[in-house]
């Protein structure tokens, strides 16, 4: 039984190993947002709800007329605002892993994004590595005292 | 019991099926958290003039959650890896111990041959349904540290149970039918060649047949697709339960070769 534990924490750690691996993948791995039509009357809205996995930049582009608003889902706040008119292309940081929406609460625009790989975040990378090096000290005492 | 106890464990224990286990949980896991850490759009309307904002207790509409029961269907490689290692578990635990000869060595022992496959099947379950469960635990909690209290919202939750018992049936249909194939296969490489044809080989061929029917019912079941309605009940339980019937049967009545 005290085989199958050790075993079963070994694996564990080895798999944190393999998230860690799988940023590294993400790295440089590409993506896009849009395009879509995004616009916003007194009747109502119609944005763009993007879910990120960690720490990207959003290279968005923006064609109409209005002020476009980035907003931050789960912890309530506007991350970026700014006016369009004509056009826009500017780099977007979503700081974190978590649901954004892009809107305009009065115009319309069209939005095309492009993403250039997906990064932990500080807390993130904190949390991994620290559970890898507590786990892999666990499992060193535990084979030494055996 | 205590006897039975000590059979299941000593199955559990063996080096080899953990080696091998060992060797497949972690790539297990980096493939679906490669699937994971992708960024998710949708197009969204609402009648006010702000998108809605998700606090505690409303985290099931957002689009992460969207994206966390989309995300395990979407990565065919790490089906494909996980059926082909529930095949190999099996494969091992019914026919290793007999093309190596200590199989005879554990039936001189007073065991009932019921029992022993029993705790043979147990143990290949329990490894099956831990490299299923260990990548999904990992790759839902690690990379969303910063919004863990929306994602243990969105975890607990009916709708994400029916999500784990369709990847809980895709494990039980698999292992099912590789253990009828190791029991009723004389050698080991033709009881995985087999398992692999049946397994793998319709999903390749763009198939939807039960395990890979479940994949896509993964990400359905955010919108209350059950798992419990009697045609996935059937394929993903009653099925897989007839196969090990049949399997025990065949393991009773045969000699040990």
């Amino acid at each position: 039984m005290r085989r199958t534990l050790f075993v079963l924490i070994l694996a564990f750690t080895l798999s944190l190993l393999g998230v860690w691996g799988a940023y590294l993948t993400v790295e440089g791995s590409q993506g896009f947002i849009g395009p879509a039509v995004i616009s916003g009357s007194k009747d109502g809205i119609t944005y763009v709800a993007v879910h990120s996995s960690g720490w990207m930049v959003i290279n968005a582009s923006f064609n109409g007329r209005g002020t476009v608003v980035v907003l931050d889902q789960l912890s309530n706040e506007a991350l970026f605002a700014s006016n369009v008119s004509g056009h826009l292309n500017v780099p977007i940081v979503l700081p974190r892993e978590g649901s954004y929406a892009i809107y305009i609460p009065n115009g319309s625009l069209t939005l095309s994004g492009h993403y250039n790989g997906i990064h932990p975040t500080s807390r993130v990378q904190k949390v991994l590595y620290a559970s890898i090096a507590v786990l892999s000290f666990a499992l060193a005492l535990w084979r030494w005292w055996r | 019991m205590g006897r039975f106890r000590d059979l299941f464990i000593w199955e559990l224990g063996d080096s080899l099926r953990l080696l091998l286990f060992l060797l497949g949980v972690p790539p297990l896991t980096y493939l679906l958290a490669v699937g994971y850490l992708r960024a998710q759009w949708d197009v969204g309307s609402v009648s006010s003039h702000l998108p809605p904002v998700f606090t505690a207790g409303s985290f099931l509409g957002s689009i992460t959650a969207l994206h966390l029961f989309d995300y395990p269907s979407l990565s065919t490689g790490f089906w494909v890896l996980l059926s082909l290692l529930v095949a190999v578990f099996s494969v091992m635990t019914f026919r290793y111990d007999r093309e190596n000869g200590y199989a005879l060595s554990v039936y001189s022992l007073p065991f009932g041959k019921s029992e022993i496959f029993t705790a043979k099947v147990l143990s290949a379950l329990v490894l099956s349904l831990l490299s299923l469960y260990v990548p999904l635990l990992i790759v839902d909690v690690f990379p969303n540290v910063d919004i863990l209290e929306g994602i243990r919202e969105i975890v607990f939750t009916e709708r994400y149970l029916y999500l784990l018992v369709f990847a809980t049936y895709f494990v039980l249909f698999s292992l099912s039918v590789s253990t009828l194939f190791s029991v009723l296969l004389e050698n080991m490489f033709l009881a995985f060649i087999a398992s692999f044809f049946f397994l793998v080989l319709p999903f390749f061929a763009g198939l939807s047949w039960p395990p890979f029917s479940f994949v896509p019912m993964l990400a359905r079941s955010l919108s209350w697709a059950s798992p419990f309605s009697t045609d996935w009940l059937t394929w993903g339980l009653v099925v897989p339960a007839l196969l090990l019937l049949v399997s025990e049967v065949m393991f009773t009545r045969r000699d040990v070769k």
